[in-house]
């Protein structure tokens, strides 16, 4: 993707590219994904299917993109804030989580872009907000903790994590 | 003046390919590796 040093008209500025490719994905990629839910995905296990590959790329994607974002150091300013923010796509992660149930690592990148979103862009949405926090209260509540299934005990810990958030801004 | 992060017919083209919405399985997995790279 880098472009020669002295190409005229090359994009010198992250910002710009993170705001064309987020115009992007709002009003394209990210309707489709969240009109379309988990239909498509095989149900819950850890099988790869095409639309579950594309899904964890899109996540990773999102992961990334917030990063950068927030790297900026420009609160007032976010690219992502708006779009990320939404009840909508809250309740999308929330149904992927719930649906994903056997595949650790897919839960693990809901819940860094969970707690991404949560913690740097500040949804107010109580109601959707409730219901992630429950559902967070249910996965805790029915993983058994087993000793060296780090990633597991990581999960859980995420969740954690998140429901103190979630508390403290209440 | 910045060094250009990207060439922009290179972000036209892949702002262009993010429109596309998959149908086939193909689709979804060329779609899919776009994002990686990008990421």
């Amino acid at each position: 993707m880098l472009g020669p040093e002295s190409e005229e008209g090359g994009v010198a500025n992250l910002e710009e590219m993170m705001v064309r490719l987020m115009d992007a994905l709002k009003y394209h990629l990210m309707p489709y994904l969240e009109e379309t839910g988990v239909s498509g995905i095989e149900s819950g296990d850890s099988e790869v299917t095409p639309k579950s590959y594309l899904v964890q790329r899109y996540l990773e994607l999102l992961n990334t993109m917030i990063q950068a974002d927030i790297a900026r150091r420009k609160p007032q300013a976010s690219i992502l804030r708006e779009n990320l923010q939404r009840s909508s796509f809250l309740l999308y992660l929330a149904s992927l989580f719930r649906f994903f149930k056997g595949s650790l690592g897919m839960k693990r990148l809901l819940l860094s872009v969970l707690w991404q979103i949560l913690l740097h862009y500040r949804p107010t949405d109580a109601l959707v907000l409730g219901e992630i926090g429950d559902l967070l209260v249910d996965h805790v509540s029915s993983t058994k903790m087993v000793f060296n299934q780090f990633e597991q005990s990581s999960n859980v810990m995420w969740c954690l994590r998140i429901l103190i958030l979630l508390s403290q801004r209440r | 003046m910045r060094d250009s992060l990207v060439n922009q017919s290179t972000l036209n083209s892949l702002v262009e390919l993010l429109k596309v919405l998959p149908t086939r399985d193909y689709e979804y997995y060329d779609l899919a590796d776009l994002l990686a790279v990008i990421t």
